[in-house]
């Protein structure tokens, strides 16, 4: 699934004020034009967030609302653990805030391995770059 | 009077037992953390912790004063936890003995707690400084993740970053939302 950014910042006018302040507080790390590709995706404060690759690493993926970007490519990786095989329109992702559409270890494990993740706790970081690599290479 | 001295020594009892005093400077220079009892008990009338990290110790441990902003915000902390709650609240931080040890360690971008790996945590130029001046007053945005380690149930894991597109200083950070406390300062 590739997504590709149309807005760096979240619209005031469009949005809840819990989005604007999560948002605005610190500079995205997006391109507007860029296109990126989906490593997982995530519901928080009720708004579909995608998970990509930002512009500053590639060692761990960053959540950015879904409203800033537009699909480019539905298919989904055939590496994600769900029954949807592709995505046009944010509104077909139907889950629950806290919950994550990606490979089964993420999936599954949530935010423990997201957090690991970012702790760079070997062991997941090792499961992250080969599915990272694998989904890019698509 | 059996009965009165009984309460007076009742009272002297209670008074011996329970009084004990944490205190924690914070100087430009310098952290000197102390706690004492009450001189009534012998077992703990010495002092039982007294240590300062002296100038020099800074300047190996800490490149510039701003680093010392971290120290401060523990030691602050740490001093409040202390006077609300007695000696025993010292465990309340990411540093979680609040020994100046594990403080140290932090700063000299030392293994921390059961995570063996070595994260950067001092500032290598001016527009690392300024991330991380940021994330120590509060910007950034928090990651919403729910952390599983049961010591630190109910923080937020926050990302700020600053510069200019693909060359950008990224500071993660820990938040207490219950108390605003910010800690475990590190780059990415």
């Amino acid at each position: 699934m590739k997504v590709k950014c149309v807005a760096d910042k979240v619209s005031i006018e469009k949005n809840n004020k819990a989005l604007v302040d999560w948002a605005n507080n610190s500079e995205l790390e997006i391109t507007i034009g860029k296109t990126y590709i989906v490593i997982a995706i995530s519901k928080y404060l009720n708004f579909i967030f995608y998970y990509i690759l930002g512009d500053e690493s590639d060692l761990y993926p960053l959540a950015f609302p879904a409203e800033l970007f537009l699909i480019t490519e539905s298919k989904i990786s055939k590496y994600w653990e769900t029954d949807l095989t592709k995505i046009e329109f944010i509104e077909d992702i139907n889950i629950k805030n806290g919950d994550v559409v990606s490979f089964k270890e993420w999936k599954f494990k949530g935010d423990i391995f997201y957090e690991n993740l970012m702790e760079e706790v070997p062991e997941f970081t090792l499961i992250f770059n080969n599915y990272r690599d694998k989904i890019l290479s698509e | 009077m059996k009965l009165l001295l009984k309460i007076l020594f009742f009272l002297l009892a209670i008074f011996c037992t329970n009084i004990s005093e944490a205190k924690i400077f914070v100087l430009d220079d310098r952290i000197s953390e102390t706690v004492f009892s009450n001189a009534f008990n012998s077992e703990n009338s010495k002092v039982v912790l007294q240590r300062e990290l002296s100038g020099s110790d800074f300047t190996n441990t800490c490149k510039s004063e701003r680093d010392l902003v971290d120290y401060r915000n523990l030691a602050i902390s740490s001093k409040a936890d202390a006077a609300e709650e007695g000696v025993h609240s010292f465990g309340s931080l990411k540093n979680m003995s609040g020994s100046l040890d594990d403080a140290a360690a932090l700063a000299r971008n030392q293994p921390y707690g059961p995570n063996t790996n070595i994260f950067r945590r001092l500032p290598n130029s001016a527009q690392d400084a300024q991330a991380l001046t940021e994330a120590q007053a509060g910007m950034g945005r928090n990651l919403n993740i729910k952390l599983g380690d049961p010591t630190y149930q109910g923080w937020e894991k926050w990302h700020h970053s600053v510069g200019p597109k693909g060359s950008k200083s990224v500071v993660h950070y820990l938040r207490n939302p219950q108390t605003g406390f910010l800690t475990d300062f590190k780059f990415k």
